[in-house]
């Protein structure tokens, strides 16, 4: 039994040290946020940041610089992405705008769900250079 | 080994314990004994398809709803505790008035589509009449919106809650059948109007304190209070379920989204941004149960959906295999393009008037 366990562990660890090290490119970002009243989609690409403040309207191109681009690439690359985030629930009776952050790897999108406005902490310098581009 | 089998024998004892724990009925309800299904009752919306929680397989409805539920019952037990108790005896009400049918008065327990609608259900409280307190907090002499616009917003809740709107004809042959008469009936008891130096209340209730620059609540037990003031941030108008604090009990909605006359903006100037929100008050759910498909807004003749709809959409719009009812007060379509509340939500809404119900204040 002892063996199996040890087994199932080197296992599990050998298969988190494959995750750690695959390369895990950020490709591009999408944030919306999106209520009966309100709407707002900002997409982030290698060059341009597409914002959308109407839904089913034309989306505003700004460029990016690859300084700019270089600093989301790295935000993305160098933080800890696996946590959980979850909306209030405030939303059930319309007092919030539900929102949501998919980040695109070359493996995986990551998603983020929570309120508009009130993101969890640890998105909060990624969200506030993307929404900059929104003002 | 043994340490695995003592976790999970923690684990078991847990969840049976949190199963015996389920808040019970504790109103005095006077119904015959019939047995409702919970299984599929939640409060909070579904936590989110992180990679974490997809790579776990974690999709299972009961146990995911489990994890939110318990997790927002630490913050608020009593909340949680009393919408739980409301729920159980709605239904109870409702499968009471259905003896040919008794059943968890949704009609389709934890999962599976909608099953199309019952018969109407006499539940023996007639006509229904709510006094509604309106109170305005203005910043600017057009937030002071004049008494014509807030007779305005008052028909339309008595068109809409009597099924005498007249874009009611406009509602699809594929639910012609299921249109709910709620046979509810608004009347002006009172306007407050107050000066507030605030620009903007946001949602967290401020506007229904004198301290914070708001109004007080009057008499929520016997009036439905409605604060017209500007919120700001992109929300039209907000809600509160029945349950929650008597404090707060009523709806909020921005002066530019309230009526039909005056400062009222398109496209959402025909006064059902209130409806809607006054349909949350009487224990609505949005209509596509702020989930998946699998997430239901507890009403049977509502089709499931997993999303809402939003501007004008076209018919039929199709979501989980079944024609959405965007129609429906409760999606988020434009005034214009909602005109209906079903039969289903009728009886979620008139049975909080029942005995023993959150709402029975309202009746003689």
């Amino acid at each position: 039994m002892k063996r199996l366990i040890v087994t199932c562990i080197a296992l599990l660890a050998l298969t988190g040290c494959a995750q750690k090290t695959k390369s895990e490119n950020m490709e591009g970002l999408t944030y919306q946020a999106s209520s009966r009243g309100f709407f707002l989609e900002i997409v982030i690409t290698n060059s341009r940041a597409l914002v959308l403040g109407t839904r089913g309207g034309r989306p505003t191109s700004i460029p990016i610089s690859k300084a700019e681009w270089t600093y989301f690439k790295e935000w993305v690359e160098h933080s800890d992405l696996d946590f959980n985030s979850s909306r209030s629930g405030k939303e059930e009776i319309d007092a919030a705008i539900p929102a949501t952050l998919k980040i695109a790897m070359n493996n995986r999108v990551q998603t983020y769900e929570f309120d508009h406005g009130n993101p969890p902490k640890e998105l909060n310098a990624l969200l506030d250079k993307m929404l900059s581009y929104s003002k | 080994m043994k340490k695995a089998i003592f976790a999970l024998t923690a684990l078991a004892f847990i969840a049976v314990s949190c199963e015996s724990e389920s808040p019970e009925e504790t109103n005095d309800l006077t119904i015959q004994e019939v047995q409702v299904d919970m299984s599929d009752f939640y409060v909070y919306t579904d936590d989110i398809d992180t990679f974490e929680s997809t790579a776990k397989g974690n999709s299972g409805k009961s146990c995911h709803t489990m994890k939110v539920l318990n997790q927002k019952l630490k913050e608020n037990p009593g909340l949680e505790q009393k919408m739980y108790n409301i729920e159980k005896n709605l239904r109870t009400f409702i499968a009471s008035k259905k003896p040919d049918k008794p059943g968890n008065g949704n009609g389709n327990g934890g999962g599976g589509g909608d099953d199309g609608g019952d018969p109407p259900v006499d539940d023996g409280l007639g006509s229904i009449t709510i006094p509604v307190i309106v109170h305005v907090l203005y910043n600017t002499s057009a937030q002071n919106i004049s008494d014509q616009q807030i007779a305005s917003q008052i028909a339309v809740l008595n068109e809409d809650f009597n099924a005498a709107n007249n874009d009611i004809n406009q509602v699809p042959s594929l639910f012609s059948s299921v249109v709910g008469d709620i046979d509810i009936n608004f009347v002006l008891d009172q306007t407050i109007r107050k000066a507030t130096s605030r620009t903007s209340f946001g949602t967290n209730d401020a506007i229904k304190f004198d301290s914070q620059g708001g109004s007080n609540v009057v008499t929520p037990d016997t009036h439905l209070n409605i604060w017209v003031g500007n919120i700001g941030g992109g929300i039209l108008g907000y809600a509160q379920f029945p349950g929650g604090s008597a404090s707060t009990d009523g709806v909020v909605v921005s002066p530019q989204y309230f009526g039909t006359s005056g400062i009222a903006t398109a496209p959402f100037d025909g006064g059902r941004t209130t409806t809607h929100e006054v349909g949350h008050w009487l224990n609505l759910r949005h209509i596509w149960g702020d989930g998946r498909c699998n997430r239901d807004d507890f009403v049977s003749d509502t089709p499931r959906s997993d999303r809402p709809n939003y501007g004008c959409p076209s018919f039929p719009t199709v979501h989980c295999r079944t024609t959405d009812m965007t129609m429906n007060y409760m999606d988020y379509v434009d005034d214009d393009c909602m005109f209906m509340f079903s039969e289903g939500q009728k009886e979620r809404m008139r049975a909080l008037f029942a005995a023993g119900g959150p709402r029975d204040g309202f009746l003689p």
